[in-house]
């Protein structure tokens, strides 16, 4: 039997050590490595119904996002009514698990692209509009990965047309290690769209420079060196991308002859 | 320092015949394995997907094995009388308790470790990659099936084998429950509803820091600082169970 002089000591022990966890768990909260959404109890996540509540609750929600991934899936197979119904599991999804990076690309190239395409004509730029903001909402969860913002940067491209934005988030996308050399191909093409030939150019040799058997890039440098003084062929390249933007109700391009390369 | 070793090698190798451990082992095995096979649902996400249900697959059956191991370390001791047989010999009782709990520990880190392996096995068959960051998830799991297996070995000394399984479950869901405690005491308008909850809240080992499955399977980098932290406050967390575990046992009438 412990002594009660011993016993009181010990429940001493006891109270100040688990005083002393909470500022612990303080410092835990407050360090990079905790990922304190997943902490968080996020309303949201009741669209997801009650496997995702439980999931929350649980500690499982990896596992439940999976299973509303699959579930999403099936409704994209579905189509029409189907595709409203991925929205909600889709954003549960990524409030889930918020480093799901496929989750989010998937989200936004759902509101851009298929929602976009199936609201009404009024709700078009809003639907545009959330596929940028699900990216952007990606890539302060996964900061770290260049992924999401080369979806960015290709919803920024062939979505919204606009060039001179898509330009510096493809920059960005070159400063991770992992990029392949392929994303140096959309830098160069949005380099090309914005008639920054000798940007583009620099592009191209950079890609060649990191993957000597980039026949792709070498093939550019190669039909950019033989037309790029060649106005008249680039107009009509212009004309092109303009007649594709005039359907998509996007303002026109400046003509190539208009434009220089920016310092 | 020898009798809680003794007592410890005993209870390993008396866990390791038990069915009870090696029909959880094999079923956590079963079902990592089996997770390969239903990969092909989840196209272009199968590795994602493999490792989410390896590792939850280990929290779950890691968490049965540490509620319903860490209830049959005293009680049928008690039961079967044996204890009486330790006890009349110089043993105390701390270490007695100690023993067990230590045996527990070495049991719980068997099977992390083998289905940690059976994991990263099925995952470089499956990948063709040694994904062994995911030893560092199945590290911090041992940890919190440790924490929860010294609270259910206390709960047991003072309450009957099935409220220490329950006791267990409940700590189990509360200990996964804290951000939404937390944010549920933030949000009450009454300062006894917040009391009552904040302390619940602190009560419970927080389960949900060791939890970095998810930042592990989609490979986020977590410093060497936040290790630190979580090994601090598990020895805390584990010391103050340990000792209430000790003080409740030593009073215990046998």
């Amino acid at each position: 039997m412990i002594e009660p002089k011993t016993k009181k000591a010990l429940l001493a022990i006891v109270l100040v050590l688990w005083l002393a966890t909470m500022p612990a768990l303080q410092a835990i909260y407050h360090n990079p490595g905790y990922h304190g959404e997943l902490a968080q109890w996020n309303p949201n996540v009741r669209e997801g119904g009650t496997l995702a509540i439980m999931a929350m609750l649980g500690g499982f929600r990896n596992v439940a996002a999976n299973m509303l991934w699959l579930q999403s899936d099936k409704y994209w197979h579905q189509g029409g009514r189907g595709w409203w119904k991925m929205l909600p599991l889709l954003r549960t999804i990524t409030q889930l698990d918020p480093h799901f990076v496929a989750a989010w690309d998937t989200l936004s190239w759902h509101c851009a692209w298929n929602l976009h395409s199936d609201a009404s004509e009024a709700d078009k730029p809003k639907w545009i509009q959330a596929g940028v903001d699900v990216l952007r909402e990606g890539i302060k969860n996964n900061p770290d990965k260049y992924d999401l913002y080369s979806s960015l940067a290709w919803l920024y491209h062939e979505r919204v047309k606009d060039y001179n934005r898509a330009v510096p988030i493809w920059q960005k996308v070159l400063t991770f290690k992992d990029a392949p050399v392929t994303q140096g191909h959309m830098l160069a093409h949005a380099y090309e769209n914005t008639w920054q030939i000798d940007k583009a150019m620099e592009v191209w040799r950079w890609c060649v420079r990191r993957k000597s058997d980039d026949m792709v890039a070498r093939r550019a440098l190669k039909w950019l060196t033989a037309h790029k003084d060649d106005r008249a062929y680039l107009i009509t390249l212009w004309e092109r991308d303009n007649k594709v933007r005039k359907s998509r109700g996007l303002p026109a391009m400046p003509r190539p002859d208009q434009v220089k390369d920016k310092p | 320092m020898r009798s809680i070793k003794s007592i410890a090698t005993n209870m390993v190798g008396e866990a390791l015949n038990r069915l009870i451990f090696q029909v959880i082992l094999i079923f956590g095995v079963v079902f990592m394995v089996a997770g390969f096979f239903f990969t092909y649902l989840d196209p272009g996400e199968e590795g994602k997907m493999l490792k989410d249900l390896g590792l939850t697959t280990l929290t779950i059956f890691g968490m049965l094995m540490a509620i319903f191991m860490a209830v049959s370390t005293i009680t049928p001791e008690v039961e079967r009388r044996t204890i009486y047989c330790l006890i009349a010999k110089p043993v105390k009782r701390h270490y007695f308790f100690l023993g067990k709990f230590l045996g527990s520990v070495v049991i719980l880190g068997i099977a992390c470790l083998v289905m940690g392996l059976v994991l990263v096995l099925a995952l470089y068959v499956k990948e063709q990659v040694w994904s062994l960051e995911l030893l560092s998830a199945v590290g911090l799991t041992f940890v919190s099936l440790s924490i929860m297996s010294a609270l259910v070995m206390t709960l047991s000394t003072v309450a009957s084998p099935m409220l220490a399984v329950v006791g267990g479950f409940v700590f189990w869901a509360l200990g996964y429950a804290q951000g939404f405690m937390h944010q549920l005491a933030a949000h009450a308008d009454n300062p006894t509803s917040r009391g009552i909850l904040e302390s619940l809240g602190s009560l419970a080992p927080n389960l949900q820091v060791f939890d970095i499955r998810a930042a592990m399977v989609d490979q986020v980098y977590i410093p060497p600082s936040y290790y630190s932290w979580l090994g601090i406050y598990a020895v805390m967390y584990l010391v103050v169970v340990l000792v209430i575990g000790i003080i409740a046992f030593n009073q215990k009438q046998l």
